[in-house]
This record gives structure tokens, C-alpha cells and sequence, in this order.
């Protein structure tokens, strides 16, 4: 009795603590006025942490290669992990905002997380650079530019080249089941439908899943199938669809930012990855300005060439790095956003401007895994497209898109 | 055969992989009343190191040899360095054990990276059967085949043994057996590696079946395991397996026919057998 009496008594010593020393920083701690503080926030755990780690490592060689200087000002950089978890982003946030006065943001990737930060940061008036794309409801806060733009939008050209330049006129779908790869599955399934396409079917699945099999078998006849997987799901999902022969019935396309076109990725799943056609606004064979230098760069850094959202958050810290550049290191909320707003850059991802509401124009690239050697990939591009977002209304968006290559 | 046998069949070697890892949870429960929520980071472990075993030599016999002892390994670090000096004090107990499991997730990302891992498959196993329209794996016929064979290893050991009358002795009262002179400490380290080495042997003979492990399968799996180990019962391995096909097939099934539901349907099966069997479908009653 008496050693659990102590325990509760050090609990609320503990808790009593724990809320005063919480209640001190509660002020953001003022920057010195030749300082820059710019968080970044990433999936470093979590379902998302193949994503959070590459593009932790893209940003800080981004900033490493400007020697942590820019405008004629020292970087102060701070990260933190969001868990893949909302509760859990919103906490790091605060503590990146508060405690340590961030004055611009980049990331997170995880499309709740953003959406949960976003009101926080119009409050505060603190910038948040997406690394990926996003869903239709978040340009409504100001303080977010995304720079990858909206999750239909980046896959709004695959439903269009699979119907006109690939010939299918049915098609299955099947994605996880969650917000962002049903947004990223229904700019596919538009773009088809558009077209002049048919959806037969349009199966999802929760994260996490072991076996796939159910849905294998569940598949209905059509001339290709459409597939929203993110994250770790990928090789599971893939290997089990090789292996249970989905290829042998229908061809395979991948519709969301990056694809396949993970490195890591792509060596695990092997002869899985062949013939399979997938869309793409970054990978590390994209001829854009700077990339070359960049995979040499990375892959320096961390010994493997750099997957989609490596590419990405390197381009948001460029995008971020030039803006600073052009407020002269006015790092005041109206500067960076006016800077931000004006943004007319090419970065490794491809040329980058905003629209009205933030959002991104952007490319989309479609691209085939032509053939393998070892862990030698030939990546075929077959088209080019750039997307423009137009609102239409509410959180509707229209999207506008030019075949450039 | 149409989509219910599919699944049926996709079920059982799900429900086998299932088996091989919530048996050895099982048996530490029984015998030791130990929760060890670290068991499916030991599954990972071995998968992990098993798989990189593996595709360094080009061995499977060697990665499975791999991945199981090194897991029962770490089972028995756990057990004799912290477990031991926790005897009857569960919240500690449960506290520590989570904690392991960031500490080896953690360890693996530092090692492997964030990527999931695909792992090799055994030249003789690769292929498929066509099965109801599908191209079913030969490797997870395979897996169907080497689980009951575990199983039945796992039941001679617990029912035709001198031991396996001793474990059960233990799980049934732990005074009586020690006040008639049987030390039980050896046996249950001998339990606690045994059941770890299950989880690690699942892991790496289970994941080419499931296509690839990550490092949420850890976590993932330890619920799996626990509510297996909830509707099979506590300290038997008829309970574990039986539990992890009803669970298995339950999955496949609901997957198939009503896939919204398919992520609640192992909670709703431990819940049904907690309010109806609390000692589990087939479990030693306390």
C-alpha cells in the first residue's frame, strides 16, 4: 500500500511538473535577427517512414549545400517525426512553433497531418511548404503552398494516357483505403472516365493488409488495372499480385505522385516492377535542371539514388531557399508570402508556379519500368503532361492538363 | 473451386502464419503468466536477418536457421535480463516488453533503413497452381504443409513428453509442481526460447508467403498474435492453432465478401469469445 501510494504521489509530482515547465514555453523563443529557423516535419516512423526518411535526408543536403546560409543569414534547422500520426504531428508542431519559433515549415507528407497543422499555421503565420501532394480541402488555409499540387491532379493524366495513348477502354481498380489514395485513385478514375472510359470495378483495402488474395480473386475482367498503394504496402501488394498472376490477365498501372519509382523499392519487388506503367513528378532520371547533380549528391549522402519524395523535398527547400533569397531575409509572414506567391523556379522536379490559391502547376510524368538487369532499371518516359488546377467552387477543382512531351 | 474455397484455402496459410508466431506467445503466457508484448518484434527480427541471410548466401535452410535462432536469442535476453527480475509484477512486465519493441524497430531501421524487405523464395517452391481462376503460390501451399507439421511437433512435445508433462504441470499449478521438487526455471527459459524462435521461425517462413515485411510488422503482428492467443486459449497449442484459423479464415473470408469489415473482424472475434469463453475456444481453464 505504502509503495503504491508513492507511486501515485510521483505521478502527480510528475504531471504537476510536466505542466509548469509546459506553461514556460508557451512564448516561441525570438529569433535573433541574423537567424533563420526553418522546421521540417516527416514520417520518420510510422507506415509512411520509407517516405519521412528520404526526404529528411533530401533537405538537410539541400541546406547543407547552401552551408546552412542564406540571404546573408545563418539557418537554424530543426526536425521532428509526425509518427504518421495527426495526434501526434500536432504536438511537434506546436513545440516547433512555440518552443522553437520555426518562421517557415516544410512538410509533412502524411495527408492528415498536413490537413490538422494547416488552421494552426494560419493563426500562427507561419508558411508550410508541402513536400506531396494534397487533398482538394487544404488550399482553403493560406499559409500552405503546394508546390506538388492536388492528389487528382497529379493522377488525372494517367486515366488520360491509359485511355488515348494506351488503348484500354475498361479498367479495375484498387487502392488503400484512406483519404489521400482515394483522391489520388479518383484523378485517375477521371481521367479515364473523361475519356471516354469505363470503371468496372474499384476495390479497397485497409492499410496494413497481409493478403491480398481475397481481392486477386475478386478481380474483374478488364483491359488494365488501376493501383493507389503508398508507402510499405507497396512490395507486399505487388509481389502477391506477381505472384498470383494478375499480369497474365491484365496489365498494371500505378497512380499516385511517385509511383514505383522508388529505388529501394523497385530492387525489392524485381521481375514484380516489369512492364508496369506509372506516373510520376519525380524521378532520378527526369532530365530537369539541377538533377543530375542532385542523385550524384544524394546518393554521396546516403549511398542510394533518390526515390520521388527525396526529389520533392529537395525541390521545397529550393523553392524555399529562393524565396528567402528574395525577401533579402525578410522572413516577416506578408514577405515570404508575397516571395512564395511569386515563386517562377526550376528545381529538380520540374518548373514550379503557384496559381492563385497556392496551389502548384505542375508535371506529371508517365513512365514504364521497360526491363530489368540486377538491380539496373531501364525507366522508360512516355509522356509529359503539365497540370493546371483551376477552382471551381467550394473545394472543387477542375483540372487543365497539356501534353508537352 | 469459386471465391469462398479461394479464400478458404488463402485463409488456412494465412491462419498458419498466424499459428506459427501466436504459439510461442501461448506457451510463454501458460507457463510463465508472462505478456510478452515484444513477440511480434521478434517475428520481424527474424524475418529480417533471415531474409538478408538468405540473399547473401542463396541458402534458405540457412536463413531460416538464421532468423529463428536469432530471435530465440533476443527472447532469451529479454527473459533472463529483464523478465526474470520482474516475476509477478505484470505492469512492469508489460511496460518493459513495450519498450522493446521501439528499441528493435529502432534497431532495424537503423540497420536496414526504412524500406520493406522482399524476401527469397526456394527455387523448389516457386511457381503456382492455378486454383479458381487464380495462380495460387506452391511457397503458401508449402507454408499450409510446414505449419501442421510444427503443430504437430509443437502437440507431441506438450502431450507424448516428460517435459511437455512438466510444462503443462506448470500452467496448471505452479506451487504443486515446485513443491514436488521440479525446478521449473530451466523450463522456462527452455519455453520462453522456444516460443521466441517460433516467432522468429514464422517470421522468415512466413513472409514469402505474404510478399514482404516492414517495420510496422512488428506491431501489426503482435495484435494478431494476442488475439489469436485471446480465442484459442492461453497455454495450448490445439488453442493457438485453432484460434489462428478461425482468425485466418474469418480475414479471408470477410476480405472477400464484405471488405469494408475486414480490419474490425479479429477484434469482433476476440471480443465475441471474451463475453461468451473468456479461457478461449480451446483453453486451460485458471
Amino acid at each position: 500500500m505504502k509503495g503504491k501510494k508513492g507511486i501515485w504521489m510521483f505521478v502527480v509530482l510528475l504531471v504537476i511538473v510536466s505542466l509548469l515547465l509546459g506553461s514556460f514555453s508557451c512564448t516561441p523563443a525570438a529569433p535573433k535577427e541574423d537567424t533563420i529557423k526553418i522546421g521540417g516535419m516527416y514520417e520518420l516512423t510510422g507506415f509512411l517512414s520509407v517516405l519521412g526518411t528520404q526526404e529528411s535526408a533530401a533537405v538537410q543536403l539541400a541546406l547543407e549545400q547552401v552551408n546552412y546560409e542564406v540571404a546573408g543569414k545563418k539557418i537554424e534547422y530543426f526536425e521532428e517525426d509526425t509518427g504518421s500520426d495527426a495526434v501526434i504531428t500536432m504536438d511537434k508542431v506546436r513545440k516547433l512553433v512555440e518552443t522553437n519559433g520555426v518562421q517557415l515549415i516544410i512538410g509533412p507528407t502524411f495527408g492528415p497531418s498536413a490537413q490538422a497543422m494547416a488552421p494552426y499555421l494560419q493563426r500562427m503565420q507561419v508558411p508550410n511548404l508541402a513536400i506531396s501532394a494534397h487533398a482538394y480541402e487544404l488550399p482553403a488555409y493560406r499559409s500552405v503552398w503546394l508546390i506538388t499540387g492536388l492528389l487528382g491532379g497529379q493522377t488525372y493524366p494517367m486515366g488520360l494516357y491509359a485511355y488515348e495513348e494506351l488503348g484500354y477502354r475498361t479498367m479495375s481498380a484498387i487502392s488503400q483505403d484512406w483519404s489521400a489514395a482515394e483522391q489520388y485513385m479518383g484523378g485517375c478514375l477521371k481521367g479515364f472516365q473523361d475519356s471516354g472510359g469505363e470503371i468496372v470495378q474499384h476495390q479497397r483495402f485497409p492499410i496494413g493488409t497481409i493478403d491480398y488474395t481475397p481481392y486477386i480473386a475478386n478481380l474483374k475482367s478488364a483491359d488494365v488495372l488501376a493501383s493507389t498503394i503508398i508507402g510499405t504496402d507497396i512490395v507486399p501488394s505487388f509481389s502477391q499480385f506477381y505472384d498470383q498472376g494478375v499480369w497474365k490477365k491484365m496489365s498494371i498501372i500505378c497512380s499516385s505522385e511517385v509511383g514505383l519509382f522508388e529505388p529501394p523499392l523497385l530492387m525489392e519487388l524485381g521481375d514484380a516492377a516489369v512492364g508496369i506503367v506509372s506516373e510520376s513528378h519525380y524521378n532520378w532520371l527526369a532530365p530537369t535542371v539541377g538533377n543530375k547533380e542532385f542523385v550524384a549528391a544524394y546518393k554521396a549522402k546516403t549511398g542510394v539514388l533518390p526515390g520521388g519524395y527525396a526529389g520533392m523535398a529537395y525541390a521545397s527547400t529550393q523553392v524555399a531557399l529562393d524565396a528567402i533569397e528574395r525577401t533579402g531575409g525578410d522572413m516577416s509572414y506578408e514577405a515570404l508570402a508575397n516571395a512564395l506567391d511569386e515563386t517562377d523556379l526550376d528545381t529538380v522536379r520540374g518548373h514550379v508556379k503557384f496559381t492563385e490559391q497556392r496551389v502548384g502547376i505542375t508535371e506529371a510524368r508517365i513512365s514504364k519500368v521497360a526491363s530489368r538487369s540486377g538491380d539496373d532499371f531501364d525507366i522508360q518516359l512516355l509522356a509529359r503532361y503539365i497540370v493546371t488546377p483551376e477552382l471551381v467552387g467550394g473545394s472543387d477543382w477542375q483540372f487543365h492538363v497539356e501534353r508537352v512531351e | 473451386m469459386d471465391i469462398f474455397g479461394l479464400s478458404l484455402l488463402s485463409g488456412v496459410s494465412l491462419g498458419i502464419i498466424y499459428f506459427l508466431i501466436a504459439a510461442g506467445l501461448s506457451m510463454i503466457m501458460g507457463l510463465m503468466g508472462v505478456i510478452n508484448l515484444a513477440h511480434g518484434a521478434l517475428f520481424m527480427l527474424g524475418a529480417y536477418l533471415g531474409i538478408t541471410v538468405g540473399k547473401s548466401t542463396g541458402n534458405f535452410g540457412l536463413a531460416v536457421l538464421a532468423g529463428t535462432v536469432s530471435a530465440g536469442i533476443a527472447g532469451l535476453i529479454i527473459e533472463r535480463g529483464f523478465l526474470s527480475r520482474l516475476y509477478r509484477r505484470e505492469f512492469e512486465q508489460i511496460l518493459v516488453t513495450f519498450g522493446f519493441i521501439y528499441v528493435i524497430t529502432n534497431l532495424h531501421l537503423w540497420i536496414y533503413g526504412a524500406y520493406p524487405k522482399a524476401p527469397p523464395v526456394p527455387a523448389l517452391l516457386t511457381g503456382t497452381i492455378p486454383i479458381g481462376g487464380v495462380d495460387f503460390p506452391v511457397y503458401r501451399l508449402a507454408t499450409i504443409v510446414i505449419g501442421f507439421a510444427v503443430f504437430f511437433g509443437l502437440w507431441w512435445l506438450q502431450e507424448k513428453t516428460r517435459i511437455g508433462a512438466i510444462i503443462q504441470a506448470g500452467m496448471d499449478d505452479k506451487q504443486m509442481t515446485t513443491g514436488l521438487g521440479i525446478n521449473l526455471t530451466p523450463i522456462n527459459i527452455g519455453a520462453f526460447f522456444l516460443g521466441a524462435a517460433l516467432a522468429g521461425f514464422g517470421g522468415i517462413i512466413g513472409t514469402p508467403a505474404i510478399g514482404g515485411i516492414d517495420l510496422n510488422s512488428g506491431i501489426n503482428m503482435l495484435f494478431v498474435a494476442l488475439v489469436v492467443v485471446i480465442v484459442g486459449g492461453v497455454g495450448s497449442v490445439q488453442g493457438a492453432l485453432v484460434g489462428a484459423l478461425v482468425i485466418g479464415i474469418s480475414i479471408a473470408l470477410v476480405a472477400s465478401y464484405i471488405p469494408e469489415l475486414s480490419m474490425f473482424v479479429m477484434y469482433i472475434a476476440a471480443i465475441l469469445i471474451l463475453l461468451l469463453k473468456p479461457s478461449g475456444l480451446i483453453g486451460r481453464k485458471s
